[in-house]
């Protein structure tokens, strides 16, 4: 017989490099040059996140990205974006220790997280490769929808993390035995 | 709560955002030709219209851009969006 499966589990992600981009996506040679040096265009689309091998690249504005890399490939790519970049108006910051991800997943994840979000999480509206920037119980966050498992991760700021481990703690004690 | 639909991210929440005040007040091109009351008028003096007002608001936490939004002062109702630097619509429904 199988475990009974939790409603929700969520577990912070191991240390990850991540990078803010910045730039005019108008800008072709700004575009084909971080793409260059990304191996992946980053995403015109709002809302949106694109990946390939190890790299993750989130919208966060129309002029900004996050781009998620290995932690320790976090200053040699930083450095070819700098190299890259180096004759458009750009800025590049490394960002990797200022955030920490949970993964979530579990039938009841969507519940959790709606507890807090006033963002549609409707699976249909937001969809495997979507992002956001919202808030969860006032917390400044950024949610990412990989794919299905898991199911969400969640990025908060260093500083809210206590806090937000504690919330998160609390409103998954009802989904502790829930199928 | 309102829903407001930001230009790049859609409905959102009230809480994401700030409202930073009326829309398309002209920082005088020149202040040292102002006098106090045209230089007051222009800081604080503000139109607060009963119904449709052009408001400046700003999508904090969320893609973190500026935008404006034409909004009924009495039912809260917002008439349309567009971007800064953007005309506004003519006239809303």
């Amino acid at each position: 017989m199988a475990e009974p499966a939790r409603g929700v589990e969520f577990r912070v992600c191991p240390p990850r490099g991540r990078i803010e981009l910045r730039g005019d996506p108008g800008d072709g040679a700004f575009v084909e040059a971080a793409s260059n040096a990304l191996g992946l265009e980053p995403p015109p689309t709002p809302n949106r996140s694109r990946s390939w091998a190890d790299t993750v690249i989130l919208w966060l504005g129309p002029d900004a990205w996050l781009i998620e890399v290995p932690a320790e490939a976090e200053h040699a790519v930083a450095r070819a974006l700098e190299e890259s970049l180096s004759d458009r108006h750009a800025s590049i910051a490394v960002a990797g220790a200022g955030s920490v991800t949970w993964s979530l997943t579990g039938p009841r994840a969507r519940d959790l997280l709606a507890k807090g979000m006033t963002l549609d999480l409707d699976p249909e509206r937001f969809r495997a490769g979507c992002c956001a920037r919202s808030l969860l119980a006032k917390v400044p966050v950024l949610l990412h929808r990989p794919g299905n498992d898991p199911l969400y991760e969640l990025t908060v700021p260093r500083s809210y993390a206590e806090f937000a481990r504690d919330w998160l703690e609390d409103a998954a004690l009802e989904y502790a035995d829930t199928r | 709560m309102l829903l407001i639909p930001c230009p790049w991210c859609g409905e959102r929440d009230e809480s994401e955002f700030a409202c930073g005040g009326e829309a398309h007040i002209a920082r005088p091109p020149d202040p040292d030709a102002l006098n106090d009351a045209e230089w007051a008028d222009y800081l604080f003096m503000r139109t607060n219209p009963k119904g449709s007002q052009r408001e400046r608001w700003c999508h904090t936490h969320g893609c973190g851009r500026w935008f404006n939004v034409e909004r009924d002062t009495v039912t809260h109702r917002i008439l349309s969006v567009y971007r800064m630097g953007e005309p506004p619509p003519k006239d809303a429904p």
